[in-house]
């Protein structure tokens, strides 16, 4: 009997911590489609998300195979174009508008990665650095001050340098700096979350360290940690294309809108779309990214400054 | 006070400097792959005697910790090791491309602050007008592009649509002026030359925008809103009190405070404007150091992608302590 | 009789818009300052005493304006004259003293070249206005002549260390001296009228008593009148030669600083005074005014202290009252002392 009793009251204590999590979460949503900016941003990643998905599907053509006889064909609004290739066709006769949707799976990829490692990593180790503090702390911090004197796009080309090109050498060269904002931030917050109070009451009551950093980090800090993930994650993108640019990053034939630009640099005079299109799609893309990062920060905490 | 200030923030950059040295160096020699080979570029009919003597040249048969002494030794000289491509001093190489590149970010630094600082003061001061609201959505837009591609679009339109501005390089040849800094603009100043000055200046013109674009958005953000809140304070009111006239009220009050954490954001700008250097260089074919380092990745020239990213982290860690300086400057509340 | 007053405010409304309504935070008031005088502006916080300082420098922050009234300060109407001229008479002819001096000196700027500035908006050099130096002599006594005079007013404010004092940065300094340089500022000038606005509330008790006598001591010396306003009632008893009440945007009570505290016609008045904790020998409760500041934004009543009146009556509710002159120089406005009831 009494073990059905305990049942039933745990799952009722589920069930209220269920209830205010869905409570906030339906409030949060209703902010969020409120504030217009961030909603049009939303609309506009969740649009490319949904490309990126069902590419195969919705892609007008395969991204990988031209036919050299549509090469360098104009975009539909300009004579000489077709209908059948809406943004016309690059320099080996294949379909721009389906490179770009193909492209999207590559930036959109790398942004989550990338920003999604560096702040797991970020969140981790700044919680025990800035909990335990000690030798710890002291190494990390010097360590993160050091990769911090390093400009961004330097520091990831030279990782590109010597451990080579590739979506994964790419994220690990991203993450490898990515994670030092985030370690500063929790690491920050936690220092000075810790004299508060409620540790002190946590702690009285026998708590183990790893549930009271658990159950801080969750409320306080994760506000700031979203924000700036959102924040950074279409920079994160602009890193990726700028290195594919470059040569250095997703290599061909994998479409990477980066990579699409810098093969359109040899006809400009001729062939202005290769080089345009993709970037307008990125603009697009960082652009709603960005929207819905300051609606966030607006929705979740107007105090936070973080640039 | 202040100059014991400056003195710790410059022996404070001396370690920074010599962690970024050997990270780079420790960094590189992780590199897979045997560097004699990229050199020979897999020629098979070298002999023993000769890749043995290669790697004697370079220094490549000696224990790690020993080449990261002679490493840091030569550094200090000066001697950043050998070109793997072109066999001479990579720093001989690096020198001759560094004012190029210090040109290049000048150009962008300026056209960032120059636009960046007004707007942000007019729309702080003006808020909610219809300038503040364009700015700052354009400023958005800005932070949101990626500036290659913004470099792209402008040689597409004001290059090659309307011809009014040179598509890519620094001069053209004939009108180099006389070799004085080795800063075109600067160099056509000084030996008073007009059409290099004129031809430098066209070059410099849609790199600048391109690199400063980015930064430009950033300080007018930045800048707008310590402005809106600098303007809130009561000091603001008190000189308004006095009888100071409100064009005195803003520039010489409220300005010299907003700028405080603007010139923090400034500092760390530049660390991007260092990276966004590079790529820019790439687009309009600009000979610095971005192409230097682009062209050695691709060469497998490591002692010259390592000497360059050297100097690209040394050339930030000394901006920022610039601006450190500057910051101890403008705000008199930083004690020990 | 009329050329005496200084300052004849008539009418002074000043309203701020905001999203859900206008306040009325200075709602038609009337009163007079006269030459040489100190007088008292008291009030709860929120009643209309900062925003009446301000409308007078028609400094009033932005959404807010003033937007009925007349200001008259020697013979003019400081409403309608131009912004130029509004310049000239600020710190020159009327100073003002804020409330925080941390806040309202400039952290990056020395204290003395924020006294030096002064100087240098009017063009004051040596004490006198530059108009009155003739053309040749003007030359380099500029910048000297004016740090000599910055010292000299740092001296005069009680500073420990004037030469010291002009080089340090306000954070450098405590809080009590922040204020005295305040002080110097406002007076630097030699203007006409002082308004001091809670000069001490941000300060500790020990420090307000000598901000308060240093204020007093530069008053007698000079052809200056000051409207000190504060929310301690005691500080208007020692230094006021007037006092004007305020509650809720309106003057509920003006008199001689004897007349009203000792004999307090409005029912506010008397409840503050009652409110004030007292040293008795036995214990006695303090007794506070039941209720809380209205909402600016909805007066609901005629009179808006009527829901928290202990001498409210169905008669209050039926018209405004004006203030009625009820002694000598001793104004009220309550219904209490309207002619036509039959209470007087």
């Amino acid at each position: 009997m009494s073990n059905q009793v305990q049942e039933r009251k745990v799952i009722d204590l589920y069930k209220t911590k269920l209830d205010i999590l869905v409570k906030d979460l339906t409030s949060f949503l209703r902010e969020l489609i409120a504030h217009r900016t961030a909603f049009l941003g939303a609309m506009i990643i969740l649009i490319y998300i949904l490309a990126a998905l069902l590419a195969p599907w919705i892609a007008p053509h395969t991204p990988f195979q031209g036919r050299l006889r549509l090469r360098l064909l104009p975009p539909a609004w300009e004579s000489g174009g077709s209908t059948l290739h809406l943004l016309g066709c690059d320099e080996l006769g294949r379909d721009l508008l389906s490179r770009i949707i193909y492209g999207a799976r590559v930036s959109l990829l790398v942004g989550v990665l990338a920003v999604g490692i560096s702040v797991f990593v970020g969140v981790a180790l700044g919680s025990i650095a800035g909990y335990y503090r000690g030798w710890f702390d002291q190494v990390l911090s010097r360590f993160a001050d050091l990769l911090l004197s390093f400009p961004y796009l330097i520091f990831a080309i030279f990782i590109m340098a010597i451990v080579g090109p590739g979506f994964a050498n790419l994220i690990f060269a991203l993450t490898l700096k990515g994670w030092v904002e985030f370690f500063r931030l929790v690491r920050g917050e936690m220092l000075s979350e810790k004299t508060k109070e409620y540790v002190d009451a946590a702690k009285a009551t026998g708590r183990k360290d790893f549930a009271i950093i658990a159950s801080e980090i969750l409320p306080n800090i994760i506000h700031s940690v979203i924000v700036l993930a959102t924040l950074r994650m279409g920079w994160m993108i602009i890193m990726e294309a700028s290195l594919s640019f470059l040569g250095l990053g997703i290599q061909p034939p994998t479409p990477a809108w980066g990579s699409m630009i810098n093969a359109g640099r040899a006809y400009m005079l001729s062939a202005w779309w290769l080089s345009t299109l993709p970037g307008v799609a990125m603009l697009a893309l960082v652009l709603s990214i960005n929207l819905l990062g300051e609606g966030l920060r607006d929705i979740l905490d107007p105090r936070l400054k973080i640039d | 006070m202040r100059t014991i200030r400056i003195v710790e923030r410059v022996l404070v950059a001396v370690p920074i400097m010599l962690g970024v040295a050997i990270s780079v160096f420790l960094f590189m020699h992780l590199t897979p792959g045997d560097p004699v080979d990229v050199m020979l570029g897999g020629a098979s009919y070298v002999t023993e005697e000769e890749e043995q003597a290669l790697r004697k040249e370079f220094g490549l048969d000696k224990p790690l910790h020993e080449q990261l002494m002679l490493f840091l030794g030569g550094l200090m000289r000066g001697d950043l090791g050998n070109s793997f491509t072109e066999r001479r001093p990579a720093a001989e190489m690096i020198l001759e491309r560094l004012p190029a590149t210090v040109e290049l970010a000048l150009g962008a630094l300026l056209f960032g602050l120059v636009i960046a600082v007004p707007i942000g003061i007019i729309s702080a001061v003006k808020q909610n007008s219809l300038i503040d609201r364009t700015s700052m959505a354009a400023a958005f837009i800005g932070i949101s592009m990626p500036g290659f591609w913004l470099g792209l679009v402008l040689i597409m339109i004001f290059s090659v649509r309307l011809h009014l501005l040179p598509v890519a390089g620094r001069i053209v040849y004939a009108l180099k002026p006389d070799h004085v800094t080795g800063l075109y603009v600067l160099d056509s100043l000084l030996t008073g030359n007009f059409p290099a000055l004129v031809d430098s200046i066209k070059h410099l013109i849609l790199p600048s925008v391109a690199l400063g674009s980015v930064l430009a958005a950033i300080v007018a953000r930045v800048l707008r809103s310590s402005m809106l809140e600098v303007l809130r304070a009561d000091y603001v009111s008190l000189a308004r009190a006095k009888g100071l006239r409100e064009y005195a009220v803003v520039v010489k009050h409220a300005l010299r405070n907003a700028l405080i954490p603007t010139i923090t954001v400034v500092g760390i700008q530049i660390g991007v404007l260092l990276g966004g250097n590079m790529i820019i260089e790439t687009v309009f074919a600009w000979p610095g150091l971005g192409r230097l380092v682009v062209n050695s990745i691709f060469a497998s020239d490591y002692p010259v992608v390592q000497g360059t990213v050297i100097v690209y982290a040394f050339i930030f860690v000394l901006a920022n302590l610039l601006v450190d300086i500057l910051y101890t400057f403008l705000n008199p509340k930083i004690t020990m | 009789m009329n050329n005496d007053y200084l300052l004849k405010v008539t009418g002074l409304t000043t309203i701020f818009p905001t999203r859900r309504g206008v306040v009325k935070a200075v709602d038609h008031i009337h009163f007079n300052v006269n030459k040489d005088e100190i007088v008292g502006f008291v009030g709860e916080s929120g009643c209309g005493k900062s925003v009446t300082m301000l409308s007078i420098l028609r400094l009033v922050p932005y959404p807010g304006k003033t937007i009925d009234g007349e200001i008259l300060f020697d013979g003019e109407d400081l409403l309608k004259r131009s912004l130029p001229d509004m310049r000239r008479i600020r710190g020159k002819e009327i100073a003002m003293i804020f409330q925080d001096p941390m806040t309202t000196l400039n952290p990056v700027f020395k204290v003395g070249e924020q006294v030096r500035e002064s100087l240098r908006i009017h063009k004051i050099v040596a004490g006198v206005s530059e108009k009155a130096v003739p053309w040749y002599r003007r030359h380099g006594s500029g910048k000297k002549a004016e740090r000599l005079r910055v010292l000299e007013l740092l001296e005069e404010v009680g500073l420990p260390a004037p030469e010291e004092n002009y080089r340090q940065y306000p954070h450098e300094l405590s809080g009590g001296m922040q204020q005295r340089a305040l002080i110097a500022i406002g007076l630097s000038c030699k203007p006409k009228l002082l308004l001091a606005d809670e000069p001490t509330t941000a300060l500790d008790v020990t420090i307000q008593a000598q901000i308060l006598d240093l204020l007093e001591r530069t008053m007698r010396g000079r052809d200056t009148s000051l409207i000190l306003v504060t929310h301690d009632l005691g500080v208007a008893s020692e230094f006021c030669q007037r006092i004007i009440v305020m509650y809720a945007g309106r003057i509920v009570e003006m008199g001689p600083t004897v007349d009203v505290l000792k004999a307090p016609k409005h029912p506010y008045t008397t409840g503050l005074l009652k409110s004030i904790p007292r040293i008795t020998k036995e214990k006695v409760k303090i007794k506070s005014i039941r209720g809380t500041v209205p909402d600016l934004i909805n007066l609901p009543h005629k009179c808006a202290f009527y829901p928290r009146c202990e001498k409210g009556s169905p008669a209050c509710e039926e018209r405004e009252m004006e203030l009625v002159e009820v002694e000598k120089g001793h104004w009220v406005r309550c219904m209490l002392y309207d002619e036509r009831t039959e209470r007087s």
